[in-house]
């Protein structure tokens, strides 16, 4: 088996299924293959994931503040003249049975980090709260990283997934608008979802515009930079 | 399975530098990864800098990153020079012979995507140099991410081994010497054949001491 007969069938979900649901027992072994698959800065891993199972009011209401941030982002497009759309490629995140939100964590060292730290005299940053806001960038890198294992493992089990990265950059309005998200306390990295599709994006679109729905290029994405 | 693909991956101390991957080598990587991976709205608004076989760039880079190191913890008012001690975990930037260098990058809407947004008066953002640079970087570092691993399986598939780098200047300024360099790298990943990985370079007290977070402390059932 190769990377490509995991990835390959990987498609936008628009809906989840409502009768066929992954058990907790599926998700957590999805989880624990995915996981050690990832890795992290001097094992830091300075996220973490909660997990959050079925519940279809929560879902919507998830969904809801997603679609209201991009509402709240493109202002009164009906003043205008125009005509609202909802996204549909947030749809997914109200059916989903099971949903991945990843937040910064703070994160001690190791054993074996700390000795090294102590050694050297080096700072470990990842265990500051403070530094949450400098570190944001990279730790995202692993969480897109963790993602794809859980990712392989979802399709794996042939199950489906779905990404999001377009919700309120706010932490407080994860608290406010909804007693569901109470324990996030910090700026969500990604929000993914599990489960059945019974529809995807590519199923939704017409033949005309999936052929307009092009990728950049391969020699736009990379740049050999000592051969012309 | 992905776990086929993907448990041998080892951070790597040294590569190799007889054992070469050629361009097609990495070129065949690089083209089985990329369909493998997703970007919100087709968008991708990333260029990946591919460097070939040159060790003395390679050092070049391994010093600008090894410096960064040292800067940082001077201002943190820490790296005592009697304790200095250069970390292996950057090592394998200076043997690798090929250099993966990811920055963001501007796109345009596809048709598609540019008729929608002409359609509903939404923002194409990904377009703005200001945008991409300063405030897209998180989310594009996910997406960065998600195609680093997908290039990880390819190179593992091919029996190569690959590290990752985020230790580097964050002012693109520092990058003077590398001028296809026009935002701040986001990450830099290293392709070769092994010839030395970290876990063989620790004691067994220490393999045992260098765990990972506890499952139950990675990933929280809410409910």
């Amino acid at each position: 088996m190769t990377v490509t007969d995991t990835f390959k069938r990987r498609a936008h979900v628009v809906h989840y299924k409502k009768d066929v649901i992954p058990t907790r027992s599926q998700i957590e072994e999805i989880l624990r293959i995915g996981y050690p698959l990832a890795t992290s800065k001097q094992k830091a891993f300075p996220y973490k994931c909660y997990v959050l199972g079925p519940n279809e009011d929560r879902s919507k209401v998830l969904y809801e503040m997603c679609e209201g941030n991009k509402v709240e982002f493109d202002g009164d497009v009906e003043k205008k003249g125009y005509t609202y759309q909802a996204n549909p490629n947030l749809f997914h995140l109200a059916t989903a049975p099971w949903t991945l939100i990843f937040t910064p964590r703070v994160a001690p060292g190791n054993q074996f980090a700390q000795e090294q730290c102590a050694k050297t005299g080096t700072k470990w940053e990842m265990g500051d709260e403070s530094f949450i806001p400098h570190g944001r960038e990279s730790w995202s890198i692993e969480v897109g990283m963790i993602a794809k294992t859980i990712t392989g493992a979802i399709l794996d089990a042939g199950w489906d997934t779905s990404y999001n990265i377009c919700f309120p950059k706010n932490v407080t309005q994860w608290k406010t608008s909804s007693s569901y998200f109470g324990f996030i306390k910090w700026m969500p990295y990604l929000v993914q979802t599990i489960g059945k599709a019974d529809l995807y994006k590519w199923q939704n679109m017409k033949p005309e515009n999936l052929a307009k729905d092009t990728c950049p290029p391969f020699e736009d994405i990379f740049s050999f930079e000592d051969y012309e | 399975m992905i776990t086929d693909s993907l448990q041998r991956r080892a951070h790597v101390v040294n590569y190799s530098t007889t054992e070469i991957p050629t361009r097609k080598d990495i070129e065949d990587i690089l083209r089985t990864a990329l369909p493998l991976v997703t970007s919100k709205q087709k968008g991708y608004p990333y260029q990946v800098h591919v460097l070939g076989p040159n060790l003395e760039r390679s050092n070049k880079l391994y010093n600008l990153c090894e410096g960064n190191k040292i800067e940082t913890d001077e201002q943190a008012n820490m790296g005592d020079p009697e304790k200095y001690h250069a970390n292996p975990g950057l090592y394998h930037m200076r043997s690798a012979p090929w250099t993966l260098i990811t920055t963001p990058m501007t796109r345009k809407a596809n048709p598609f995507h540019k008729a929608r947004f002409e359609e509903s008066d939404s923002l194409w953002e990904l377009d703005s140099p200001t945008f991409i640079n300063e405030e897209n970087r998180e989310s594009c570092a996910v997406e960065i991410g998600m195609l680093a691993k997908a290039i990880t399986g390819a190179t593992l598939d091919k029996g190569l081994d690959t590290s990752y780098n985020i230790c580097f200047p964050h002012l693109v300024h520092k990058w003077k010497d590398f001028p296809f360099i026009r935002y701040t790298p986001t990450l830099m990943q290293t392709i070769g054949k092994a010839d030395l990985y970290k876990w063989q370079t620790l004691t067994e007290e220490n393999r045992k001491l260098d765990t990972d977070v506890s499952f139950e402390d990675m990933f929280k059932f809410v409910d």
